[in-house]
């Protein structure tokens, strides 16, 4: 004040030409770095290892558990497609969701070339997940510091978000909710911008936008997210930030309008797709979940999942959401937290399977508010307020101490459980016998794999598309008569009615390999267009042949062959085409057979395999002249002789054949 | 995935002259077993579409394509960089709260002359002087500046010197040809007061506003102040409705974001600045249609601290131009002084980097707008008769993003306006506001094509507006500076 007072006016500005500026200081990059690091290091301190521990629990068996289902494989295909294919979704984009979410998931994938560093399309995805999981804890830590909870209990917020086993095997599944989570964090984070509070609105908005158009049903939290917006704004400024914010979400919503605009699919037309018949369905067309006290309802196996997975952390949530009430920082996500509560037990209306994965956070955040809270009242002075703080702790520790068992166990599960393997074991029977020609009706989970396995995309049918899409009915003129193959999953077991073509290819086939059991199983099923019964009398006739040809063999001196072996050729258990080429090696040569070795997930059906130890007393290594000699005998039988495969091993020759 | 199936592993790999994936495709490495253990594989399907994306683009769709992609881009980051800075004031209230002139003001510590030029103002100068003349500051002096050839306007001055003996000096520019820089410098040979103030004849200035300007100097230890300007007559016709909204986001508003990055092109009116700075500078440049600009950019290259003050309570009062066309002519010259000032180079001293690239983008601005303005057609054909790809389409959008915010942000304003100035907008106004967005877009880009034009071909003049007896229409000259070529006239 004092130099503006003593302004210099005999000596003007012109004597000294302009006053020289300062060059602006230069930070190396170093030292601004660690300057960031030094004012944040106790909070690096607690972020880093929860951010740690919550990327280990989630990565640790992530291939193996969950089973792959048909959700994952959907969004899997359809990243892939983005990003492979540059096509929107593997078959007709139909506005069941807005498209963002895998898009994201296709940036993930080209990014860091996930898809190609994986066997299994889902899988690679599941990694994405994973990153995604780590960035929302990251900003569930921060919420949780913003409305005020200490550094530890910041870190228990996170830590219940990421570990709770229900957490762990609804974050490993490839939901567009994953994706859209770290978004839905990130808008309340920078609705609560104090500085800068324009250019946090807009991105609060922004990234809502972006959170909405990953998964539609986050709109829910628009009501608090703008209340939170309202509380946090400035009042001189609010006339702007709001109308930028408001403007820029609609804008971002705009952006799905216009997609559908310029694709020229926004109202219905004959025999095309759009929005609004798009956004029909998930409104009105979606069944019911039924009554959560209807014990037969999806609703009730919903809840009952997620009950089993983890008893405590929604309950737990709703207590503590119900005492968040009264606390004026949490208010907000105490309403978003019973809001969503309620849309889960309003009557009549459908409940996704993952739509935990929005409440998950807010039951971390309330929860450990609510612990942290009752261990400060405990410390109190007042009478009263020690009460509830013990009664608040006395309701976290049975809570922690009704979890602990059932955590151990599932988090157990989820670690070493190999749930996937009947999946993957299928894949590769399919990949490995089923020729590229047929046709197989799959679950998503394994389309994008059988596509890159080589089937044309044609060839490898989405069995959800069978009966909801002309442009696959158009390639199916006859129908379920036109598939060669139905491979089977828990998923496609669930609704058998909703898929009519399906259920005939399924009545009308026979079980050829089969993986797992229960709900984890996966059968490989091969379709017979002429019926089954036609099958079946077919089927009998060729039992007959094979057991006559089959004791023909077992009869013949110049087989060596044990007594088991043996009884499956007599008994008709070998493929009749094996059995004739093994007769027709007999007429000229002595043979040793080791057995018939059953392929993988081929217990109990028509062996097709055989192992030959030794020709005329040599025996059959890799490098003999008895194993080349063999190897091009088969290969030079013809018709349907022709052994699909053959490979020499240390202990012999093994021949394989195509299923009669 | 197949390592414990036995059979497998030993089988021939694919055939000699199988296609070799490129490398966005490759499906699987062969060591992963998978689909390299199958004879005879198939073409996959999706080799083809892939490469289809781009490959099936004829050249002339390239050329459209990226075209059109440039100049969504463009057209985003202009957009978009106008947005942020219009809404400067309004980042945090910390922003705001610095924008505003003191509540209250402190005792007078400087002389203040306050420079008022005039043209055939014969109707409101008077006036002007007369308020002019009420400012409740104990030290200041008036200076009109008239023409020679302007005798009405004298007698006008002559009697409001009468009326207040003592405040207002009247003095005669007999220069050819006249404009309002050479009135300007003529004036500051005779003025006494530490600080200059410059105004527009038909201003209409708050008695109180020297005293906050002497406290803003005091306070802020200022070489230059500018003070508000705003236009009212927002009801009056739909581009005055935007006009009024442009004037009360660049007070309001984006003249502090331009104080903070120390770059400002000053207005022509409510401008103080210390006498030394002027000396220093040597006056006003003649030779430039946006002499006000000039200075700006000369003080700020030169480091002057330059401070933007506004209350909407004491913001000086003007009317917009009285037509488009005459609107038109003024923002031709405006944008032809930016590109002036732009060639003239002085910016280039600026001291940072980044200042001098601000610098330059600000006063290309008009270049800017007139390569937009001659896409948009070629643009809104391609959307209209060219069928598209999807993304290109999309992104062809892009653009009208930041202008739907900153329509959203423009009622906003109209709302706050008419509340701070108490004149209510209605429904209509809103309306107004929102289907005018476009059709003033195309003015402001077809002014810009014409300045542009005139600048390349040294057209270099005041171009003769109808003068003739409507006083409306004089009001736009007011503002501006007058090259006047006496052959013109």
């Amino acid at each position: 004040m004092s130099r503006v007072l003593e302004r210099p006016t005999t000596a003007p500005p012109v004597l000294h030409g302009p006053e020289p500026i300062p060059a602006p200081r230069r930070h190396r990059g170093g030292s601004r770095a660690g300057r960031w690091f030094s004012v944040h290091a106790r909070s690096i301190s607690w972020l880093a290892p929860v951010l740690l521990i919550a990327g280990l629990v989630q990565a640790i068996g992530m291939a193996g558990s969950p089973q792959r289902i048909d959700d994952e494989g959907t969004y899997t295909a359809q990243a892939w497609s983005i990003a492979k294919l540059g096509e929107i979704a593997h078959y007709t984009y139909w506005y069941d969701h807005p498209p963002l979410g895998w898009l994201q998931l296709a940036l993930y994938g080209q990014a860091t070339f996930a898809f190609d560093r994986y066997d299994v399309a889902v899988i690679a995805m599941r990694e994405a997940m994973l990153v995604a999981m780590v960035v929302s804890a990251a900003l569930l830590w921060l919420l949780a510091r913003k409305v005020g909870l200490s550094r530890a209990a910041a870190s228990a917020a996170a830590l219940l978000f990421a570990v709770s086993p229900l957490a762990v095997q609804f974050h490993r599944t490839v939901y567009l909710d994953n994706v859209a989570l770290p978004w839905l964090l990130a808008a309340f984070l920078l609705a609560m911008t104090k500085r800068n509070q324009l250019a946090g609105f807009a991105g609060a908005a922004l990234a809502f936008g972006i959170a909405v158009l990953s998964k539609e049903t986050f709109l829910l939290a628009l009501p608090v997210l703008a209340w939170v917006m309202w509380r946090s704004s400035n009042k001189a400024t609010r006339r702007y930030t709001l109308s930028v914010a408001g403007s820029v979400l609609v804008l971002v919503g705009g952006t799905y309008l216009l997609l559908a605009g310029v694709k020229g699919e926004i109202f219905p037309g004959p025999d095309r797709v759009s929005l609004t018949s798009g956004i029909a369905f998930q409104l009105a067309n979606r069944e019911s979940s039924g009554s959560a006290f209807d014990p037969d309802s999806l609703l009730s196996a919903t809840l009952g999942q997620w009950l089993q997975l983890d008893p405590v952390i929604l309950v737990g949530g709703a207590v503590a959401a119900l005492a968040g009430l009264f606390a004026r920082q949490l208010r907000p996500f105490a309403v978003l937290y019973l809001g969503f509560l309620a849309v889960i037990f309003r009557p009549g209306g459908y409940t996704p399977v993952p739509f935990v994965i929005g409440m998950l956070p807010f039951a971390a955040l309330l929860i450990a508010w609510g612990a942290e809270t009752a261990i400060r009242a405990a410390r109190r002075r007042g009478v009263r307020t020690r009460a509830v703080g013990i009664a608040g702790i006395a309701i976290a520790l049975t809570g922690a101490i009704v979890a602990a068992p059932v955590w151990a166990t599932q988090l157990r599960g989820l670690w070493l459980a190999d749930l996937d393997r009947p999946l993957r074991d299928a894949q590769s029977w399919v990949s490995e016998n089923v020729s590229r020609g047929d046709r197989v009706v799959v679950d998503d989970a394994m389309w994008v794999d059988l596509v890159e396995s080589g089937f044309p995309r044609d060839n490898v049918i989405w069995y959800y598309k069978v009966d909801t899409d002309s442009d696959v009915q158009d390639m199916l003129p006859n129908g379920w008569q036109d598939f060669d193959y139905v491979v089977t999953t828990g998923s496609m077991r669930t609704f058998p009615d909703n898929f009519p073509q399906v259920a005939q290819a399924l009545d009308n086939s026979r079980v050829v390999a089969e993986f797992g059991t229960g709900t984890q199983a996966v059968e490989i099923r091969k379709v017979y267009p002429e019926g089954i019964e036609a099958a079946d009398e077919a089927e009998g006739f060729a039992g007959e042949r094979r057991q006559a040809f089959g004791g023909e063999l077992a009869s013949n001196p110049r087989l060596t062959i044990d007594p088991e072996s043996e009884a499956l050729l007599t008994g008709g258990g070998v493929n009749e085409s094996l059995t004739l080429a093994l007769g027709q090696l007999l007429s000229t040569h002595e043979l040793t057979i080791a057995g018939f070795p059953a392929i993988a997930g081929e217990d109990g059906v028509v062996r097709r395999q055989v192992l030959i130890t030794s020709v005329d007393g040599e025996a059959v290594t890799p490098g003999s002249g008895a194993g080349s000699d063999l190897a091009g005998w088969f290969a030079a039988l013809g018709g349907s002789y022709d052994a699909d495969e053959t490979a020499i091993g240390t202990d012999g020759l093994t021949a394989r054949y195509s299923i009669d | 995935m197949i390592t414990d199936s036995p059979t497998v592993t030993a089988v021939a790999p694919a055939p000699d002259g199988a296609p070799i994936p490129g490398p966005l495709l490759t499906p699987q490495p062969d060591s992963s077993g998978g689909g390299g253990s199958v004879p005879d594989l198939p073409t996959l399907s999706f080799q083809d579409d892939v490469t289809s994306i781009f490959a099936s683009w004829t050249p002339g769709e390239w050329i459209g394509y990226s075209s059109l992609v440039l100049l969504s881009l463009a057209l985003t980051v202009i957009a978009l960089t106008t947005l942020w800075w219009m809404l400067h004031a309004w980042r945090s209230d910390g922003h705001l709260s610095r924008t505003a002139f003191a509540a209250e003001a402190k005792p007078a510590h400087l002389s203040f002359s306050l420079l008022v030029p005039g043209r055939h103002e014969e109707e409101v100068m008077g006036e002007t002087l007369d308020v002019l003349a009420r400012q409740d500051h104990p030290d200041f002096e008036i200076i009109a500046i008239v023409g020679h050839d302007d005798p009405g306007t004298e007698a006008v001055c002559r009697a409001a010197a009468a009326r207040h003996p003592g405040l207002i000096k009247v003095i005669v520019d007999d220069s050819v040809p006249k404009n309002k820089p050479k009135a300007l410098n003529l004036a500051l040979t005779v003025a006494r007061g530490q600080v200059i103030g410059v105004f527009d004849a038909e201003d209409e200035v708050h008695p109180h506003l020297l005293s906050l300007v002497d406290t803003k100097f005091k306070d802020t230890g200022a070489d230059v102040v500018q003070g508000g300007v705003q236009l009212m007559n927002f009801r009056s016709s739909w581009w005055s409705l935007r006009n009024v909204l442009e004037y009360y986001f660049w007070f309001r508003s984006r003249l502090h974001f331009q104080a903070e990055a120390k770059f400002i092109p000053l207005g022509g009116n409510t401008v103080f600045a210390r006498r030394e700075w002027l000396d220093w500078s040597d006056g006003w440049d003649d030779q430039c249609l946006a002499e006000d600009c000039e200075l700006g950019v000369r003080l700020s290259s030169a480091g002057a601290n330059i401070v933007v003050a506004y209350s909407p309570e004491v913001a000086t009062r003007e009317e917009t131009p009285g037509t488009l066309k005459s609107l038109y002519k003024q923002r031709t010259r405006w944008n032809q002084g930016f590109l002036q000032v732009l060639r003239k180079g002085e910016w280039r001293k600026l001291p940072t980097f980044r200042q001098r690239m601000f610098a330059r983008y600000l006063l290309s601005m008009p270049f800017l707008q007139a390569a937009t303005g001659l896409l948009i057609p070629l643009s809104l054909v391609l959307i209209l008769f060219v069928k598209v790809p999807t993304p290109i389409a999309l992104l062809s959008f892009l653009p009208i993003a930041p202008t739907l915010v900153t329509i959203a942000v423009e009622a906003a304003g109209l709302g706050e306006f008419g509340r701070v100035y108490g004149i209510k907008p209605r429904v209509r106004d809103y309306v107004r506001l929102v289907l005018g967005t476009f059709p003033y877009q195309v003015f402001l880009a077809l002014a810009s094509v014409r300045s542009v034009i005139r600048q390349l071909r040294g057209i270099n003049s005041w171009e003769k507006t109808e003068h003739s007896g409507a006083h409306r229409d004089a009001a736009e000259e007011r503002r501006q500076p007058e090259l006047v070529l006496g052959g013109v006239r």
